[in-house]
């Protein structure tokens, strides 16, 4: 009886260490998902020239996601999240008319590909001597 | 324990009793700053059309500003100043949406 409840005890104790290092864990790999997703729309074409701003107020938004994860503060890590979500999205949205501009530009002139020139090889026969101008021949 | 100078403790007691206060001035200024903030936000975006061009992410700043409101009428500093920070988020990307549009 006395092993049982010094085994329960020792697994409570147990418990109660390792909870909180998981969710720790846990808390990070959702911060540094984050922001990766922030860096994917950062590699998107035109996004990082248009919506720098957005993308480095998210950035900046991250620690406090973090706080809000560790305080076990639910309400305040969606608002977090959400909010670095919504700046994500302005991004791509600043970004959109740049990219509609580069599919509707005309493209780089390009020539025509011409057909190869054929070479003929002629023997060389030198033109005739034209008759000389003269009075008579008029 | 045998207290030596009164005036010490009396000036330990009252700095233990400023500091959280001071504490709790500064969380509510900040939520208050964050209110205004995504406030004025919004209103750019209502200027730059984003009622009719983006009306979901215009009412989710809308709402998120009146959650902030709410929460620091109840003095939850930390609640009012995240969800103050979401209605300005939001409030950017109306506008970004309305700017894209035009």
């Amino acid at each position: 009886m006395n092993r049982i409840i010094r085994l329960s005890l020792s697994g409570l104790l147990a418990a109660t260490i390792v909870t909180p290092a998981f969710a720790e864990r846990s808390d990070r790999a959702f911060v540094e998902e984050m922001r990766m997703q922030i860096n994917a729309a950062r590699s998107e074409p035109g996004v990082a020239r248009a919506g720098a701003a957005e993308l480095a107020e998210a950035e900046r938004r991250l620690p406090e996601l973090a706080k809000a994860m560790d305080d076990n503060e639910t309400e305040d890590a969606r608002a977090s999240r959400d909010g670095i979500n919504a700046l994500i999205d302005a991004a791509r949205m600043r970004a959109r008319p740049i990219r509609a501009q580069a599919a509707t530009a005309p493209a780089a002139y390009t020539p025509p590909a011409q057909p190869k020139r054929q070479v003929r090889h002629v023997a060389y026969r030198p033109a005739k001597p034209k008759p000389a101008c003269t009075l008579a021949s008029r | 324990m045998k207290i030596h100078n009164p005036m010490a403790m009396l000036l330990a007691t009252a700095t233990l009793i400023a500091l959280p206060a001071a504490a709790l001035a500064s969380d509510k200024a900040r939520a208050r700053d964050a209110i205004a903030e995504a406030d004025a936000r919004i209103q750019t975006a209502w200027a730059a059309g984003a009622g009719d061009t983006a009306p979901a992410a215009q009412a989710r700043a809308t709402a998120a500003l009146d959650r902030a409101r709410h929460q620091l009428r109840k003095s939850n500093e930390h609640h009012a100043y995240y969800a103050a920070r979401e209605a300005e988020a939001y409030a950017e990307l109306a506008l970004a949406t309305a700017q894209s549009r035009q």
